[in-house]
């Protein structure tokens, strides 16, 4: 899908793990255009990225750390205040630090860090694999026709932990989790809404629709 | 809170989806893509994608035909057989699939189920094993029900959390096709031994066997193949008939089978005629996202 008027279109960022495919697909659906790629001069020349995301942190950091963009994409995202939309590992990567497998450093964008999730005197299975509710403010336009009682896909182990002004949606697993958070122009979901059936849909729709609006 | 999973078995055999009855017997039921598009249209919450003949014809994945498949699903996609290296999963997940499932290869590559966790998180791999009954106890088999496995299935369960499978998928061979439900026992005894979600597979003949696996274990989701290729709507009529029977799960499609009457097993039956007389059509809107 190459449109040469670039700059409109989404990048998502291939780092090597993870199922583009499935974004792709959604994307393609919708009807809008895309390039994947993952080299610095691809970052600078878009407008707004995707960040996907299946696999474990560390690897996920090596990769792009491997790539050398990860200074370009801050500084397009921090400075440039180019919209971002990390899903699932992809949202995780916002974060300072993971305790996944270690210790590992994140992007740093979002104040915030990654921890397993907590089975809980329930002795609830880890991972958190499934579709869950989401707990939204109704005000907050992504959430658009989204009805109230709409499931979402997980499968993750780990949650991010931020301050409670970053948390724009959350679901019950045992705890309370943050599912989707937001700062300025950096959006995240640790759910896949690319393989969350009609709500998924919606709730990207709803995302290119806000980001159009807000930072066009 | 979390829902319980209808997951819809997709059984490849030479490229084809077929029914399979105890391991052994195959009948065709028509194109995976086709199969696919409409378990996706009927809202299922996973489907798992498995080609059953490729560990045993020492052939690899299907990558053009899993990306077909991939293609047409919504709902994540969750694929197995013939997966023997790193280097098969990375295709696959390139190819669509959200899920690894592998079973047969753990036998020989002891190492493999530990690199696989820690290249894509032990959130995307599934381990499966084939179970049989025989004399009251239970014993594993690999490659399609081929070879006989001398581990025992709690240690080799135990072990499989430990390496870094994210869920179990147990497929029972005694009830495959049987219609005559879910094996109860071995599931519950799998799902409450490990701390990772279970996956049942096996036996379902009517929507009451998922109630009563649902309430008589712990597993997270009920794997279905047949009883979804047969029965128009079928993912909706059973999904109708566990939330009469207050079990939870996801419902999105735009109908539902809740009023419907039906049999004692939950299988729907034939309205009354004055019900049919009072029958009206209504035209729905297709909803434009």
């Amino acid at each position: 899908m190459s449109n040469t008027n670039k700059d409109k279109t989404v990048l998502i960022i291939d780092y090597g793990v993870g199922n583009l495919l499935s974004i792709t697909k959604a994307l393609d659906y919708l009807g809008y255009s895309y390039g994947v790629s993952n080299t610095v001069d691809d970052i600078v020349r878009y407008q707004s990225y995707i960040l996907p995301g299946v696999g474990a942190f560390g690897e996920a950091m090596r990769n792009i750390n491997l790539l050398g963009v990860s200074e370009a994409l801050c500084q397009e995202v921090k400075i440039q205040k180019k919209p971002i939309l990390g899903i699932c590992l992809g949202m995780q990567l916002f974060a300072k630090s993971s305790t996944e497998d270690g210790h590992h450093q994140g992007l740093g964008l979002i104040e915030g860090s990654v921890e397993k999730i907590n089975p809980g005197p329930e002795n609830l299975k880890v991972p958190h694999v499934g579709w869950n509710e989401i707990i939204y403010d109704k005000k907050n336009p992504l959430f658009k026709n989204i009805d109230k009682n709409s499931c979402f896909y997980y499968d993750h182990s780990y949650h991010f932990i931020c301050d409670s002004g970053y948390k724009i949606a959350s679901c019950i697993y045992g705890d309370e989790l943050t599912v989707a958070i937001n700062r300025d122009n950096i959006y995240g979901f640790q759910f896949h809404p690319e393989k969350s059936h009609i709500s998924g849909l919606k709730l990207l729709r709803n995302y290119f629709n806000h980001i159009g609006k807000l930072h066009a | 809170m979390l829902k319980k999973r209808i997951i819809a078995c997709i059984l490849v055999k030479n490229g084809l989806a077929v029914q399979s009855i105890g391991f052994e017997k195959y009948l065709p039921i028509g194109s995976p893509i086709i199969v696919a598009e409409y378990l996706n249209k009927w809202g299922v919450d996973e489907i798992v994608y498995l080609d059953i003949d490729a560990t045993i014809n020492g052939r690899e994945p299907n990558y053009r035909q899993v990306e077909s498949v991939a293609k047409a699903c919504f709902v994540p996609l969750s694929v197995g057989g013939g997966i023997k290296s790193i280097n098969h999963m990375r295709d696959l997940t390139r190819c669509g699939a959200d899920k690894i499932i592998v079973n047969s290869s753990l036998f020989e590559q002891k190492n493999l189920l530990m690199d696989a966790a820690s290249a894509f998180g032990s959130q995307c791999i599934v381990a499966a094993v084939d179970v049989i009954k025989s004399d009251n106890s239970y014993l594993i088999k690999s490659n399609s029900g081929t070879i006989d496995r001398e581990e025992s299935l709690i240690n080799w369960v135990l072990n499989l959390e430990k390496l870094g499978a994210g869920e179990i998928f147990v497929n029972c061979i005694h009830k495959d096709g049987k219609k005559t439900g879910f094996d109860i026992e071995i599931l519950k005894e799998i799902s409450d031994l490990v701390n990772v979600p279970v996956i049942g597979c096996g036996g379902m003949g009517s929507p009451q066997h998922v109630v009563d696996v649902f309430s008589g274990t712990d597993i997270s989701g009920a794997a279905i193949g047949n009883y979804f290729n047969f029965i128009e709507h079928a993912p909706v009529i059973l999904k109708s008939y566990l939330k009469t029977n207050n079990i939870d799960t996801r419902i999105d499609t735009e109908y539902d089978y809740n009023d419907h009457p039906r049999n004692m097993d939950g299988a729907i039956v034939k309205k009354d005629a004055s019900a049919l007389y009072e029958l009206t059509f209504t035209y729905h809107e297709p909803e434009i996202i």
